[in-house]
């Protein structure tokens, strides 16, 4: 499940190095481009990818941030696939961003090589974007690192993940399939840049603009990686599948003491959980559940550590029409034990919605294609019913060509309580225009 | 299916691309129609007979395709894609169609298992974001890759999900057709009311199907422009769809079809998404 605790805090071991120069990091991809453009010239291949441009604007000069123009960028990305002879396969794929105010830097998105060794098993090594589960963008099982600027902004889907340094390892069991992803070192959720979006301070609580908090990070040892397991096999129609997880909180959502100033951090947790997802009605249904583990002392009691909970989702997808769907997926978070803990807040501010043990969420979305599949509309609306909040989407996008799509959005947002999740950017709702060239 | 019913069909199969290839030989040279002597055949097998014309011949095949999309305004998009297919039983197949173009669908796979009149289990392996989405079984009825085709069309409409009833025989561009009318039984399920369809009494192909709205407008047609014998097998080569609401139209060209070269059925599980299984799909 996305949380939103700590959202806007810096991690003191950034994603993604940023240079200074203009246009750096898209030159360096192109020529990145350039020097895979001669080793396909010698293969007889191609080198693929796209070009986007992008700017996101906020109607409203409301709240603390007065910049209008949330983000400008181009974005060049260049890949490549080569292929073995015995199925394997060495991924390449380089990101350029330029931010037209800001700063260039290049990111590498994709560097794995793939071996299949025999028919049982599998093996992936290297930075890879790693995703799996049946729920659409709410994650009850997968906890691999996500990018929650590009999720605001509205970025295209490939880009609500963040890429993984990781050993993947695959095996077909019978009917079974054990995947294990183990990265090295722990890769926490990518947290909204708050030059862009208000964001509370965690301590305090309160809004800010532009708090400049630094998350304290788990070591980087192996003991201090993670690991993400995955069961699954078809069960009829339907499919199965177990999870398990030992690692951290995807966001700091817990506060500590560090050179005695207090200080967000990830606390440490273990996850179980199971999805299912098959044929339902007239379309598909997906049903999902985890319980989450905080392996900190403390935690239950102690107001800087979130509890142990439980989270259950259920949803469903279905096509009226050849060129309509509609989908709806229903949360929900429970808060196991901490019972006391709840109270005390309760005695503070009875009307706040982290007093209540369970949490309820609706999704609902709807997509229409019109001229023959050349444009395509679409509405998605999150609503927290215990939060009292809510977050609505609009998308329109046309294809001038196969090559070039122009899209625009807007993104609105609503909250009765100012420093909480969607209530937060209640002012704050937002235009964005993109154009994709593939290359 | 055993080895010995997948044989005994494949034998029935040669057996009958050869007697189609006597018989339309001797029609040449006597000049008259093939039809079984005005005799209209039961309405259930005809249609069964077209399915498995259409879709099921060979035991495995393998072919590229060249999908050709025209706006009412004349603009052109284009699809490059390759297709495996395995028969698995009695009107039980598995496709897996790996595109090449254009470039925002390239390595998209989709993959089909198909279950005679039961809903197709269907996946869209996504690329950029390396997940693999369930498709509904009703939305099969969706666009195929923003074409005029739906996914139904490249996996065939199983003949127990409609009611039918032949209409009589006719001529047809020159050849004898049986004129064979469905209608289907679970009217929600479909955008179309009913649907007229003109088999070859010759191939058993469906040479062209209309399909109608339910208030009785022609929505959509389907012309079978080309066919050929490939390996022994009657092959539909060049097919088009124009969907006289939106003024598009779309011509699929089939090329490089190579039938019985013992695919492996492995191939066509959901761990073959990620990346395609070399040899059988070469990626460009």
């Amino acid at each position: 499940m996305m949380t939103w605790a700590g959202w806007g805090m810096r991690s003191r071991r950034g994603p993604g190095g940023k240079g200074t120069a203009a246009w750096k990091g898209v030159v360096a991809v192109m020529a990145m481009g350039g020097f895979m453009g001669v080793a396909d010239g010698v293969a007889g291949l191609q080198v693929q990818g796209h070009l986007d441009f992008g700017v996101a604007v906020r109607p409203s000069d409301a709240g603390p941030h007065d910049d209008r123009i949330l983000d400008a960028e181009t974005r060049l990305l260049l890949e490549r696939q080569w292929y073995g002879d015995r199925g394997e396969m060495l991924d390449l794929r380089f990101l350029g961003i330029q931010e037209f105010r800001g700063d260039g830097r290049v990111e590498i998105r994709q560097a794995s090589l793939f071996i299949p060794l025999g028919r049982r098993l599998e093996i992936t090594a290297g930075r890879q974007v790693l995703s799996w589960g049946p729920a659409q963008f709410e994650f009850v099982n997968d906890r691999f690192a996500k990018d929650f600027d590009s999720f605001f902004l509205g970025r295209d889907l490939e880009y609500l993940k963040a890429p993984n340094d990781a050993l993947r390892v695959r095996s077909f069991l019978g009917r079974w399939t054990l995947d294990a992803a183990v990265m090295p070192v722990f890769q926490g959720d990518r947290l909204p840049n708050p030059e862009r979006f208000p964001v509370p301070n965690p301590v305090s609580g309160e809004a800010e603009a532009n708090p400049a908090f630094q998350a304290d990070l788990p070591r980087e040892s192996l003991s201090d990686g993670e690991v993400h397991i995955r069961l699954d096999r078809r069960l009829g129609r339907w499919e199965g599948a177990l999870y398990a997880y030992r690692g951290f909180t995807g966001t700091p959502e817990g506060i500590r003491e560090v050179d005695g100033a207090p200080t967000p951090f990830h606390p440490a947790m273990a996850a179980v959980g199971f999805s299912l997802r098959g044929p339902f009605l007239a379309g598909l249904g997906w049903l999902e559940a985890a319980f989450e583990d905080i392996r900190e002392e403390d935690a239950g009691t102690s107001p800087s550590l979130p509890p142990d909970r439980w989270l259950a989702l259920a949803g469903t997808r279905w096509s009226p029409s050849p060129t309509r769907t509609w989908m709806v997926q229903a949360s929900a978070v429970g808060q196991a034990g901490a019972t006391e803990l709840r109270e005390t807040l309760r005695a503070l501010d009875p009307g706040h919605p982290a007093v209540e043990s369970i949490h309820y969420r609706l999704h609902g979305s709807v997509t229409q294609s019109l001229l023959a599949e050349r444009m395509e509309v679409g509405g998605r609306v999150l609503w927290g019913i215990t939060e009292e909040d809510a977050h609505w989407r609009v998308r329109l996008a046309y294809e001038l060509s196969d090559d070039l799509v122009f899209e625009v959005r807007y993104h609105g947002f609503a909250g009765t309580h100012p420093a909480e999740r969607f209530g937060l950017l209640r002012d704050h709702d937002l235009f964005a225009l993109r154009l994709r060239y593939h290359l | 299916m055993s080895g010995a019913s997948v044989a005994s069909t494949r034998s029935r199969e040669v057996r009958r691309a050869g007697w189609i290839a006597s018989a339309a030989l001797a029609a040449l040279a006597l000049g008259t129609p093939l039809s079984s002597e005005g005799q209209a055949p039961d309405a259930r097998e005809l249609a069964v007979r077209a399915y498995e014309a259409a879709y099921f011949p060979g035991d495995d095949v393998q072919w590229e395709v060249h999908l050709e999309v025209t706006d009412r305004r004349d603009r052109v998009r284009t699809r490059e894609m390759e297709v495996l297919r395995i028969n698995t039983g009695a009107h039980r197949q598995k496709y897996y169609v790996y595109f090449h173009e254009p470039s925002a669908l390239r390595r998209t796979v989709f993959l089909v298992w198909t279950r005679g009149a039961e809903d197709d289990d269907r996946w869209l392996y996504l690329p950029a974001t390396d997940l693999t989405q369930r498709i509904a079984g009703r939305q099969k009825r969706n666009s195929f890759a923003g074409s005029d085709f739906t996914y139904e069309d490249v996996t065939g409409r199983h003949p127990d999900q409609d009611d039918l009833e032949v209409l009589g025989d006719e001529m047809l561009d020159g050849r004898p057709v049986w004129v064979l009318r469905g209608a289907p039984r679970d009217a929600d399920e479909v955008e179309f009311g009913h649907y007229v369809m003109y088999i070859d009494q010759e191939t058993d192909l469906p040479l062209k199907g209309e399909f109608h709205t339910p208030d009785g407008q022609l929505h959509r047609t389907l012309t079978l422009e080309s066919w050929e014998v490939i390996d022994g097998y009657v092959t539909p080569t060049r097919q088009r769809a124009v969907n006289h609401q939106t003024g598009s139209s779309t011509v699929g060209t089939m090329s490089g079809i190579r039938y019985d070269q013992e695919i492996p059925d492995h191939i066509f599980e959901q761990r073959f998404l990620q990346r395609p299984p070399t040899p059988w799909i070469q990626p460009r």
